[in-house]
Formats: C-alpha cells, structure tokens, sequence
C-alpha cells in the first residue's frame, strides 16, 4: 500500500491543494456575505434593535430556500450564472461559486444564532449610553459572540469540505474527487482508505484549530 | 430636572393589550434621590426606561432639563443618552471585555480621546474602590463588584442623572447595603440625580427622599420620606411601607 501512496504522492498533492483552494474561497467568501447578513437578519427580526417584520420574511424564506436546495442540485440549476461570472461552469474556480452561495446563507443563519444567543442585557445597556446600531454592532454582538462565530467558522468548514468532494463532477478537482477516481472507480480500496484518512485527519485539525481559538476567543467563564 | 407627563404605554401581548403605565406623571428636581416602588408588573422598570427613551410612551412628554426628548432626532437622543447613566440588575457587563473595557465602553462610543478615557477610567473605577481589579474580566468578579464597575461604567461618562433598575435585587444583603452606599455617595458626594427602581422597601428608604408608588401602571402617592412620620395613604403603600411605618 505505501508504494502505491507514494507512487500516486504528486496527485494527492495536487488534489489537498485543490481542497485547500475552494475551502479558502468558499469559506471567505460566505464570511464576508454570511456575517453580514446573519447580522442584518438578527437586526431586522421581529423584537430587535431595529425590527422591520416585512423585510426580514422575505429574507428568511430567501435563506431557507437557498438552503433547502442539495448541494448537487444548486451546483448544476447555477451552471448559467458560473459560467456568466468565471467564464467556464468546468474546474477548481467554477465551483467555487455554487460552493460560496450555498455556504453564505448557512453562515449567515449560524451568525444570526450566535447574536441571538449574545445577553440581551449589553444591548440594552449599549443602547442606554447612546450607541448607535452600528457600534452596537461592531463593539457589543460581534465582540460578546466572537468565539460563536468562529465556532460557526469551524462549522461550515467541516460541513465543506464534505461538499467539496462533489466538485469532481464538474472537473473541480479535490481530495474527494481523487478519492473517487483512484479508489472507487480503479478499485483500489487501499487509496480509498488512505484518502477517507486524510480526510478525517483535515477535519479533526480544523475543529480542534477551530475549538483553541474560540476557546481563546471566550472570557466569559 | 426630570418631567414625565401624562405618560402611557400599552404594549400588545398575545393574550390582548397590556397596559403598562397609565397616564404618570412625575417631576423629579436636579440633585434629587427618587424612587420608585411596586409590585413586580407594576410598570416601574418601564417608567424608569422612558426617562431616557429605551421604552418610548405611546403618549405623554418626557422632558429632561425642560427638553422633549421625544421630539429629537435619533441621533440627538443618542447625545442625550450619553449624559444619563444607567444600571442594571443584572449589571449587564460586557464578558469578553476587561473591567477598564466595560468602564471605558461609554467613552469609547462618545468618541472620547484616548488619554482622557484612561484617567476618566481610573477615576472612575477609583470611586469605586475597584482600580487595582482594571485588567481582570467580570467572570473573575463577586455580583458586587460586577455592580460597582458597573456605577464606575455610569459615572464614567459624569452624567447628570442616574437611572438604577433594581441594582440590588440579585445581590446579598451585605453586598445590598455596599450598593447603596456608593448610591448615596453619587447622589449626595457627586451631586447626581438618582432615580431608583425597586421592590425593596429597605434600599428606597436607604437612598431616596421621596419614593413614588406605583401599582397596575398607575402612580398611586409620591412619599416623602424625610419625614419623622411617614403616612402613606394609600393601602399598597401601607402594606409596602409595613403598617405606614415609620423611619
């Protein structure tokens, strides 16, 4: 077995970096669209700091409809609009862009959680000495649920880098699509271990980085 | 000088309307110690709330130095704000904030320079006799002391009023009686206004001179409780005052 790992060291290589690749752009891009509507979506909600009912359902369904849509479905229903924005709806780039839209809204949904879950009392008393929305924002929610949002962080990574693997379909490259292409298609259970391995290695790092920071993050106790 | 004027509130519950304050009125003079007791659902905390417009009356005036805050723009009412303190019962600190961070919090939103916000910080959390706990985080703090950085946090910003929701209720007695001290002392020593909400008759007595009565959103009596005799007319406020007893 370590033979054939070797012998196929330079694929794996590429197809970790591949990996490494989308979940860079998937997760940056759904954090600068994800917290910012997350937020909007917590702003706006009936009861809060500045409720407007009317937007945020319409928001909301929009949310849960983006979500509700499987990851395979939405990868191939955008194919048009891939293709309109990165020029080819093929390869590592293009699927980057379902990734992004199905991670935004999960992101921005988790966000709304963690602010919600942020002690009604600071808002209050941010509220009581004049700060406007956005330093309620900027100084109360995101500082009080900073180790929440990077839990939410360490969430869509993990749950990612799962759909990630999906890309092979459309010449997207990964860990995962590797894995399908050595181990399931050419029958070599060994690769198919050694990969699914790796795998459960990445995701174990990537919580447990996502676990010290927010642990760091989190003065609280 | 706090004026509230024919102040009602009503809110909308599942259940049909609640009505929270019904037509107060109160005048509560610069420098004074007010305030204001009841029942729990009494609408205390809301009346409380309305002096600096966190609760915003459906109907009525609410005039701080002979100004309608009511009739300002949002962002003057934000200025305005800057200048009332307030306290909370659950001192509703910041956790993931140091104690000169939470102290520093109103500065900060003031845009206060930099050098200004330290010494106004440690003057401040001197007062309080909490300067040498600056660096700690409040999970490190006794309820107490979470209650002082909280009167440093107010104070900080030297504000003409103090608004107190119910600052005792989640302390022990002993830690109570420290609270109100520091109260008496912002009142008396620094010359703030301080308006109370409680359900203690002891802190009120403790604190203020003059305590209005407050039962099903009505203002019932305003006692004044300098007074050798108090004689509360009303039948709550005998049975608050425990037999119209006196001092």
């Amino acid at each position: 077995m370590t033979g054939r790992i070797i012998e196929l060291a330079p694929q794996i290589n590429k197809a970790l970096l591949q990996t490494f690749y989308m979940m860079f752009w998937t997760l940056g891009i759904a954090a600068v669209a994800g917290i910012p509507l997350g937020t909007l979506l917590y702003l706006i909600r009936p009861g809060s700091v500045m409720e407007k009912r009317g937007i945020y359902l319409v928001l909301d369904a929009l949310v849960n409809i983006v979500r509700s849509f499987p990851f395979l479905i939405l990868m191939v229903a955008i194919i048009p609009f891939t293709r309109m924005l990165i020029g080819s709806s093929l390869g590592t780039s293009a699927v980057i862009v379902p990734l992004s839209i199905s991670a935004a809204p999960d992101f921005a949904r988790l966000v709304e959680q963690v602010l919600i879950e942020v002690d009604r009392g600071a808002v209050e008393m941010a509220r009581s000495v004049g700060a406007s929305t956005f330093q309620i924002v900027v100084r109360v929610l995101y500082r009080e649920g900073r180790s929440g949002i990077v839990g939410a962080a360490t969430m869509i990574s993990v749950s990612f880098l799962s759909y990630s693997t999906v890309a092979g379909l459309v010449g997207g490259g990964g860990i995962g699509d590797f894995a399908i292409r050595y181990g399931y298609y050419r029958y070599e259970p060994q690769v198919m271990i050694f990969t699914v391995a790796l795998i459960i290695i990445l995701v174990q790092i990537v919580q447990t980085v996502g676990r010290i920071v927010a642990r760091a993050l989190d003065k609280r106790i | 000088m706090i004026e509230l004027k024919s102040v009602s509130k009503t809110y909308k519950t599942a259940g049909g309307t609640l009505r929270a304050l019904e037509d107060v009125s109160v005048e509560i003079g610069a420098g004074m110690a007010w305030g204001f007791i009841g029942l729990s659902g009494a609408g205390k905390s809301t009346l409380l709330r309305c002096v600096n417009l966190l609760e915003r009356p459906d109907s009525g005036e609410v005039l701080v130095d002979g100004e309608d805050l009511m009739r300002l723009s949002v962002k003057e009412l934000l200025r305005r704000r800057q200048k009332i303190g307030m306290i909370f019962q659950h001192f509703n600190l910041l956790h993931n904030c140091t104690v000169f961070d939470n102290v520093s919090f109103p500065l900060a939103v003031a845009r206060v320079k930099k050098d200004q916000i330290k010494v106004r910080v440690l003057r401040s959390l001197d007062v309080v006799g909490l300067a040498d706990r600056a660096r700690d985080y409040p999970a490190k703090l006794s309820g107490g002391q979470k209650q002082r950085v909280a009167i440093a946090r107010a104070i900080a910003m030297e504000p003409k009023i103090l608004l107190c929701d119910e600052p005792t209720s989640a302390l022990d007695p002993q830690t109570t009686a420290t609270i109100l001290e520091y109260l008496k002392k912002v009142n008396v020593g620094m010359g703030i206004t301080v308006v109370l909400v409680t359900h203690e008759m002891e802190a009120a007595r403790e604190v203020c001179r003059t305590v209005s009565v407050l039962e099903r959103g009505r203002l019932v009596e305003n006692v004044d409780m300098g007074c050798p005799h108090i004689s509360p007319r009303s039948v709550l406020a005998r049975h608050l005052f425990g037999n119209g007893g006196g001092i």
